[in-house]
């Protein structure tokens, strides 16, 4: 029996720590290892060029790494559900092996692929490895439904103990026992397009801080351990402007599109732990980001509606203005604040943006200043953030936004106040604003509020040559405070259970109800 | 999203989770979501899928007469059913039989109303579908009583709230609330137009007893109009950031209206000869009193002080009274308040608060028990809190934002505090690691102390 076998890539881009890669190479005669490319959504505005970008680079190395071990990538064009019949006919394909992917649509998406496959009589291999954990077993410990707080995931996390552990790279000695059949016009059928055959422009496209692949990748972990062990400090680090710019050693793009795996990362820095440590048994809280990403991935993989408010279970239902023109402003970095412009402009330049700065924005737009739904935010970083991913990205907007995980809700960030406190030199604002490079450190994060005088020296006038803040901090906050006050006071199951919210009920204020009659007091506090 | 709502801009707002009546009227246990941003399910959307059409056989051929004759259930019993109804279904079903339709305009049935004005351009939330509100302002308009409009940011809302109000001169509303759910749109209404529509109802009514005007152009005079009209039954009256009126109109309504037991204003219109008027022989125990404290331009604003004795004789009269303060100002603006014993009961900082004023509370806020700090300066607040904890011995909630406190210092708080502290909200980033506690040991210590579990809010670090 021949044995014809397809690994296909979606995420998990990468050689080390790849079970399903490694179970197409099991006994196969030949291997094809398949990129689909979905060309139409290049030209949708829902990726922008940094991400199509990361992934064309991440593509590119995963092919160089296969060249050195005698086989090559094949990127096909189409749709999954187009590609693979006709793939299957072509290749005699017998094998079919990819990564288990827990977002619903993914699930979907491949229980119809599985299905077409056992038509084909192509056998179907899923290994999951984009998570530390089984995503099922975790909600299964938790009473069959994932758990709404971090704490409690957490609980259950430690209970499970360590996760597998990460498989070794493919080898030489593995890819010789079988065959990939490579034509010579392999670079026109199945090469990796550029960015300018995808439509995008490159002329004015600065070089990119993030550079794509597996290879990168391990570099940066590396790094990332090197600079861990040198430190000797497992704590969190105390932000400041460092923190702010895009670090050499950050991964969480990678994790993202799986050219790192997280489950190699978890040993890396568990061993490292145990070996600078000598005695003692890594905090979960050393794993923070993984465990982050892992929540998120736990909390929508059964929810088809985590990424909106409406019709979603575990999402508040917040009266959010509707405001195309100020939404454009937030977006673009023309708010009028440089500390959220600053953070914009390097979200679009770069790609990638501190957790801090993410927060920051994110309050902005919706519960602190503009009032506007967290499911515009979720787009705009959904095209422009390197390491958003579906779960993740929706994940946190709702947590941000305190429309699900989080309801305190007093907890503003000042779109003043906390940038100044966080860099107080002013220099990330210099950088990606060079336009206010030479406001004093007083006015920078408040040009506004300097003088005239002060304004025309550094040629810089507020309302001329930058925007005048776009809304009023004091105004707004106290307006949104009450706003989210009225929303959670109608929640009868929060009662009690935020700030603000103490109060003694009024008895003389009585709210009415739509269903007349079936009346029903909802407690109103002055 | 735009293209989305439309759809559904004049669908009936009510809506229920409860499926339709058949033809049997069989009903389980219901599930009523009462039309509130509360946590939506899946059947909401099917249910605004459905069509119109009423499709009620109620005429069953085979059945005998008398005995299930549903046409001819008494009024009493139609109306109990009717009561677990949404109004969409009520509706539907009041065109089955003549029987059904008096008791859809029973005017129990029509006591209150919430009326919700959203333009699809600037909201994702449905508007009661107006010839609802033609019906109501035709029929009902002298059976309202608790009465309530939510409108969106777009003043056309607020206008038609105001439209409506004009028209309710028939009743006796007891209850009255103008709410906007984003931007404050009343105060776009041109002056006149608001309030002539206010003051139809406060002359109408005569029996007012909840009002809910913030964010609204309301000014003295219609105030006058108010207390000439109600003031045998005003009880409560929220009217923050109505920057119309000033300490002589709201003065005008304490006078007047013994009846008055809560109140929400804005710190310019607080003055010694409110609190007196407030504390008279003839008024009622104060139970609430809401001041909202806002800076309109940094530095520029004098805040005038309160008189203790002024304090110090509404405490006398309503002992148990809250005292709710708001602020949102500038650092440099926190001078004038807490030199002095200030019987604050709850405390919120919308923006940063100085370590001093922070200071001044621990010494001068002994009835303190809820304080939430949005954000500090750069240096640990170990010894303010510690005072607080040694001094407020009724705070029983605290929240902390962008702040710092050394773990140290916060186990010192929380020892001082125990179990009394019910609510104890802190940031993650706020404690600080030193030489006696890493934030791995803390929780330990402080859920010793708290009795009970705790852990520090997060955010995610994605």
């Amino acid at each position: 029996m021949v044995v014809n076998s397809v690994h296909w890539f979606r995420k998990g881009l990468r050689l080390h720590d790849n079970p399903a890669l490694q179970e197409a190479l099991k006994g196969a005669d030949t291997l094809r290892c398949v990129y689909v490319l979905d060309p139409w959504f290049a030209g949708s505005a829902n990726v922008g060029v940094n991400r199509w970008r990361f992934l064309l680079e991440s593509l590119e190395d995963l092919d160089a790494c296969l060249r050195k071990l005698n086989s090559r990538l094949f990127v096909v064009r189409g749709q999954p559900a187009d590609v693979f019949p006709r793939l299957f006919k072509e290749w005699g394909v017998t094998r079919l092996t990819f990564e288990y992917d827990s977002e619903p649509y993914g699930k979907e998406r491949d229980a119809a692929i599985i299905k077409m496959a056992q038509e084909f009589g192509v056998e179907t291999v899923v290994k999951k490895s984009h998570t530390l954990y089984d995503l099922d077993r975790i909600i299964e410990m938790n009473n069959s439904s994932p758990p709404l707080t971090f704490k409690r995931f957490q609980a259950i996390v430690n209970r499970l103990g360590l996760p597998r552990k990460p498989l070794p790279t493919v080898t030489r000695q593995q890819m010789d026992g079988c065959w990939t059949d490579v034509s010579m016009n392999h670079d026109e059928r199945f090469g990796v397009p550029t960015l300018e055959e995808l439509g995008f422009k490159t002329q004015e496209l600065s070089p990119a801080v993030w550079k794509g692949g597996e290879t990168e990748a391990l570099e940066r972990l590396k790094k990332h351990l090197d600079r861990k062990a040198w430190v000797a400090n497992f704590e969190r680090p105390q932000i400041n402007v460092c923190s702010l710019m895009a670090s050499p050693t950050g991964l969480s793009p990678y994790l993202r599109f799986g050219c790192l795996s997280c489950r190699l990362f978890y040993y890396e820095l568990r061993d490292l732990y145990l070996k600078v440590r000598k005695h003692s048994s890594p905090p979960l809280s050393l794993f923070g980001q993984l465990l982050w990403r892992e929540f998120f991935y736990t909390a929508a993989t059964n929810n088809p509606n985590f990424d909106r408010m409406e019709g979603n279970p575990i999402c508040v239902q917040i009266p959010w203005d509707h405001n195309p023109e100020a939404l454009a402003k937030w977006a673009e970095g023309r708010t009028g604040f440089p500390w959220i412009d600053a953070i914009m402009t390097q979200l679009r330049q770069e790609g990638w943006i501190h957790h801090l700065a993410r927060h920051a924005v994110a309050c902005f737009l919706t519960r602190g200043d503009l009032w506007l739904s967290w499911e515009s935010g979720m787009r705009v970083f959904e095209e422009l953030l390197l390491d958003a991913d579906w779960s993740v990205n929706a994940g946190s907007w709702m947590w941000l936004s305190c429309s699900a995980f989080f309801q305190q809700f007093f907890h503003c960030y000042c779109p003043v106040g906390f940038g100044r406190r966080t860099d107080p030199s002013g220099d990330y604002i210099r950088k990606y604003i060079p336009k206010l490079r030479d406001y004093p450190n007083r006015y920078i994060y408040e040009p506004w509020n300097a003088p005239e005088s002060v304004q025309k020296a550094v040629n810089c006038v507020v309302g001329v040559d930058y925007p005048r803040p776009m809304i009023n901090h004091a105004e707004v906050s106290r307006l949104n405070i009450e706003r989210m006050k009225q929303v959670y006071q109608q929640l009868s199951h929060y009662k009690g259970l935020t700030l603000l919210q103490n109060l003694k009920r009024s008895l003389y204020f009585h709210l009415p109800g739509p269903s007349l009659g079936c009346y029903k007091s909802v407690p109103f506090s002055v | 999203m735009a293209a989305g709502t439309t759809v559904h801009h004049y669908c009936m707002n009510y809506s229920c989770s409860a499926p339709s009546l058949g033809p049997r009227m069989k009903r389980g246990r219901f599930n009523i979501q009462l039309n509130n941003p509360s946590l939506s399910t899946p059947e909401r959307a099917v249910k605004r899928r459905r069509s119109g059409a009423s499709g009620f056989h109620w005429h069953e051929p085979h059945l005998p007469d008398s005995v299930e004759d549903w046409g001819n259930l008494p009024h009493h019993v139609v109306l109990q059913i009717f009561q677990y109804l949404s109004l969409v279904d009520r509706a539907r079903a009041s065109s089955v039989c003549r029987r059904w339709n008096d008791v859809f305009h029973i005017p129990d049935l029509w006591r209150r109303f919430e009326f919700e004005l959203n333009q699809p351009a600037t909201s994702y939330l449905k508007s009661t579908h107006p010839d609802l509100i033609q019906q109501i302002i035709k029929r009902h308009a002298q059976h309202l009583q608790y009465v309530s409009f939510k409108v969106d940011s777009c003043t056309e809302s607020a206008e038609a709230a105001c439209d409506i109000l004009s028209q309710l001169v028939n009743c006796t509303i007891k209850t009255l609330g103008l709410i906007s759910t984003a931007r404050p749109s009343f105060m776009n209404v041109s002056q006149s137009h608001f309030v002539s529509a206010l003051t139809v109802v406060f002359v109408n009514s005569k029996s007012l007893s909840s009002i809910k005007i913030d964010d609204t152009p309301v000014d003295d005079p219609s105030l006058k109009v108010l207390v000439a009209n109600n003031s045998d039954t005003l009880k409560l009256l929220k009217m923050s950031s109505c920057p119309h009126v000033s300490p002589a109109g709201i003065l005008c309504v304490a006078d007047q209206c013994h009846g008055l037991r809560e109140l929400a204003l804005n710190y310019h219109l607080l003055s010694d000869e409110l609190l007196l008027a407030l504390s008279s022989e003839k008024h009622v125990h104060l139970e609430h009193l809401r001041i909202d404290v806002v800076s309109e331009n940094p530095g520029q604003t004098q805040f005038h002080t309160i008189k203790k004795s002024s304090w110090d004789a509404l405490i006398r009269h309503s002992p148990k009274v809250n005292i709710v303060m708001y602020f949102f100002l500038y650092e440099e603006e926190f001078e004038p308040f807490f030199c002095e014993e200030t019987p604050v009961t709850h405390l919120y900082f919308g923006r940063a608060v100085s370590k001093e004023m922070l200071g001044r509370i621990g010494l001068n806020c002994p009835r303190l028990v809820e304080l939430v700090v949005c954000a500090n300066g750069v240096e640990p607040l170990d010894e303010e809190l510690i005072r607080i904890a040694e001094r407020c011995k009724s705070l029983t909630a605290i929240g902390l934002g962008e702040c710092e406190v050394t773990c140290t210092g916060f186990i010192e708080f929380v020892k001082r505090c125990g179990g009394r502290l019910s609510q104890l909200s802190i940031m993650e980033e706020v404690l600080i690691p030193d030489n006696s506690y890493n934030p791995e040991q803390i929780h330990n210590e402080v859920s010793k102390y708290l009795g009970r579990m705790w852990f520090p809010d997060m955010m995610p670090t994605w």
